[in-house]
């Protein structure tokens, strides 16, 4: 039964706060979440140990789903240590917002343990709805509403698109479960159906990883919903979205213009969000046109999947919801007086008023822009490198432009929170554990740049689950 | 026969949602929605599903339209809420983009190969009945996705209260 304790924390977690709201428990909200953040990452530790198959085979947890798990729950745990700081929240709704993010995280977990098209959709949706709903979970009349509008009108219609893959897949195979299709479809791979199929599929995962042609509500929700709404939006999707489009991915490497067409949306993507970003002034937004460029190169992986590039993009996603995490944890600190997204201005003084964070968001901008010795440089090194071992040169050329275009507007933001000077930015003391966390989060940047191969062996072991 | 039933549900289907997309009036748009499902309904037999059919008269047509009705009518919106648009100067691009993806799925659909997949053949639905196939179904191979479905219906009824819930003051 040990097998399920991931899920079944998240579960309690969701559980505990739906009664919460009732008002039947008396303990403090946000030490709740606190401790089942705590729990959560220690669960799915221990789940790492255990394997099985549940429902009909519809549900397997093996090393490649439970490696997702725990990057999941690392996140979700992270998140909530920057709960306990709501700041543009609706303080009314913290309750509910807590059960949201409980049962959103729930929904992406059990999306990366379904090896059934069916568990997966619907496990995405599981994970999806919360996250409309807490979009609008903001002080005062802002932007949240139009952003959360924005964010469901484009989830349904990549749904739509994903739904429909499915249906093609499904008349090609006969059956939703992987393992399934698997076995039948091998001689019908070079049936246009199949790369149809495919295509429409991963353009529902590319919404969530808000890469290219799918990237256009990022922004949006990003400056329009409360901070803390877009540390989880920003951070946890995206993994599992990468677990997903590594699995499909993996079944239908066969056909030659799913890499193709991937390799372009890649680079479109790095290049659309890099150039975006130049002109920002906002930090939100900035972070926002970021992560499509970073999605960018997380597509990269998907074209070299058996060059190494399933690993490398597993790793990347991994330092990715890190770094994003640790970008966000500052920028709810800088937040809470804004209509609508943060100015890049108010991190002026940051070094002056808190080190500490002032230091974790430089090695986290410095990651994200790629430069070493951080995570973020061992990351695009491996991605690229396998890229190129796949024959892409072109997408390895344009990735190496794009990191050099993003190194100017991270540094403008490191620039403006270390070296310009502001009195009067209102930020409050850190607490004593978000210090502790924000110290742990720049050193496991730094160590996972220097030593990227612990991480990137359990990437390796996860992929041969895959594959076997 | 059979075809020509097919190609008036098809085509009625089409035409209706385009008419709904573009009615001015939103209860003229409920109401063809109305016969839009209707119409469904009447594909699904085809289909030989006759408690899909059933299922979308009583449950779409029964209840849910009659809770977008009333949705409609709590909240009278006495002015076109009017927002400027999303991605400028885009409206050809969505034009292209809409003709690109037709043209795909028309060349796609050529590669469809006729025949039955996977293990409900006609014949066995007829042995079975489509209600008791349905049900084994739903309830051994997709017991998952039909147990989880119902964490998503949890999550909309919190999420309905929670919305509707209005900002303390002060607070």
């Amino acid at each position: 039964m040990l097998s399920l304790l991931p899920e079944t924390t998240l579960a309690a977690a969701a559980l505990f706060f739906f009664f919460k709201n009732l008002e039947l428990f008396k303990l403090e909200s946000k030490k709740a979440v606190l401790l089942f953040g705590l729990a959560a990452a220690s669960a799915s530790v221990i789940g790492l140990f255990f394997h099985g198959e549940f429902f009909n085979g519809a549900y397997r947890v093996d090393n490649f789903s439970r490696f997702f798990t725990l990057l999941i729950s690392f996140a979700y745990m992270i998140a909530c240590i920057i709960f306990t700081r709501l700041k543009e929240c609706d303080q009314s709704r913290v309750d509910e917002f807590f059960f949201f993010t409980s049962m959103a995280a729930l929904g992406l977990v059990m999306a990366v343990g379904s090896v059934e098209l069916m568990s997966m959709f619907i496990a995405l949706e599981v994970s999806s709805y919360p996250m409309y709903i807490i979009t609008t979970f903001r002080k005062g009349l802002g932007r949240q509403f139009e952003a959360s509008v924005k964010y469901i009108i484009f989830g349904a219609v990549s749904t739509a698109l994903m739904l429909y893959g499915i249906s093609y897949i499904y008349g090609l195979s006969g059956s939703t479960f992987l393992v399934d299709i698997a076995s039948t479809l091998p001689p019908k791979l070079g049936n246009p159906m199949a790369a149809l199929g495919v295509l429409l599929f991963m353009g529902g995962l590319g919404y969530k990883l808000a890469a290219f042609p799918f990237h256009f509500w990022a922004p949006d929700v990003y400056s329009g919903a409360a901070s803390e709404v877009t540390t989880f939006i920003a951070a946890l999707p995206k993994i599992t979205a990468t677990a997903l489009l590594i699995r499909i991915a993996h079944l239908f490497t066969g056909i030659e213009i799913v890499p193709l067409t991937i390799s372009v949306l890649a680079v479109l993507s790095m290049t659309a969000g890099n150039l975006m970003a130049l002109g920002q002034t906002g930090l939100k937004r900035l972070l926002a046109y970021s992560a499509v460029s970073h999605a960018g190169f997380i597509l990269v992986g998907l074209i070299a999947l058996g060059n190494g590039g399933a690993q490398a993009a597993m790793f990347y996603a991994s330092v990715y919801a890190l770094m994003s995490l640790a970008a966000f944890m500052v920028a709810v600190e800088a937040s809470g007086r804004d209509p609508v997204d943060i100015p890049i201005e108010r991190l002026k003084g940051l070094w002056r008023k808190s080190p500490v964070m002032a230091v974790m968001l430089t090695i986290a901008l410095a990651s994200l822009a790629g430069l070493p010795p951080t995570a973020g440089f061992a990351g695009k090194l491996f991605l690229l490198i396998s890229a190129w071992k796949a024959g892409f040169e072109w997408v390895v050329i344009a990735g190496v432009i794009n990191t050099f275009i993003g190194i100017y507007y991270y540094l403008k933001v490191i620039k403006t929170c270390l070296v310009s000077d502001g009195r009067e930015n209102g930020f409050a003391p850190a607490p004593f554990y978000l210090k502790a966390a924000s110290v742990v989060m720049a050193a496991t940047m730094i160590l996972l740049g220097i030593f990227p191969n612990t991480l990137l062996d359990m990437a390796g072991s996860a992929f041969r689950a895959l594959v076997m | 026969m059979v075809q020509f039933l097919f190609f008036y549900f098809a085509i009625a289907v089409i035409g209706l949602g385009i008419t709904i997309v573009n009615s001015r009036n939103p209860v003229h748009g409920v109401l063809l929605m109305l016969v839009l499902f209707f119409h469904m309904a009447g594909l699904y037999l085809l289909l030989n599903a006759e408690f899909l059919a059933a299922v979308q008269v009583i449950v779409y047509a029964g209840a849910i339209l009659v809770l977008y009705l009333f949705v409609l009518f709590l909240v009278t919106l006495r002015e076109e809420v009017r927002i400027s648009p999303f991605i400028e100067k885009g409206y050809w691009m969505g034009f292209v983009i809409a003709i690109a993806m037709f043209i795909t799925f028309i060349k796609g659909i050529q590669n469809f190969t006729l025949g039955e997949h996977g293990a409900y053949t006609i014949e066995k639905i007829g042995q079975l009945t489509h209600t008791k196939a349905m049900g084994e179904a739903i309830y051994t191979t997709y017991i998952l996705p039909f147990e989880v479905a119902g964490l998503i219906l949890l999550v909309a009824v919190v999420g309905g209260i929670a919305l509707a819930k209005r900002e303390r003051k002060g607070a």
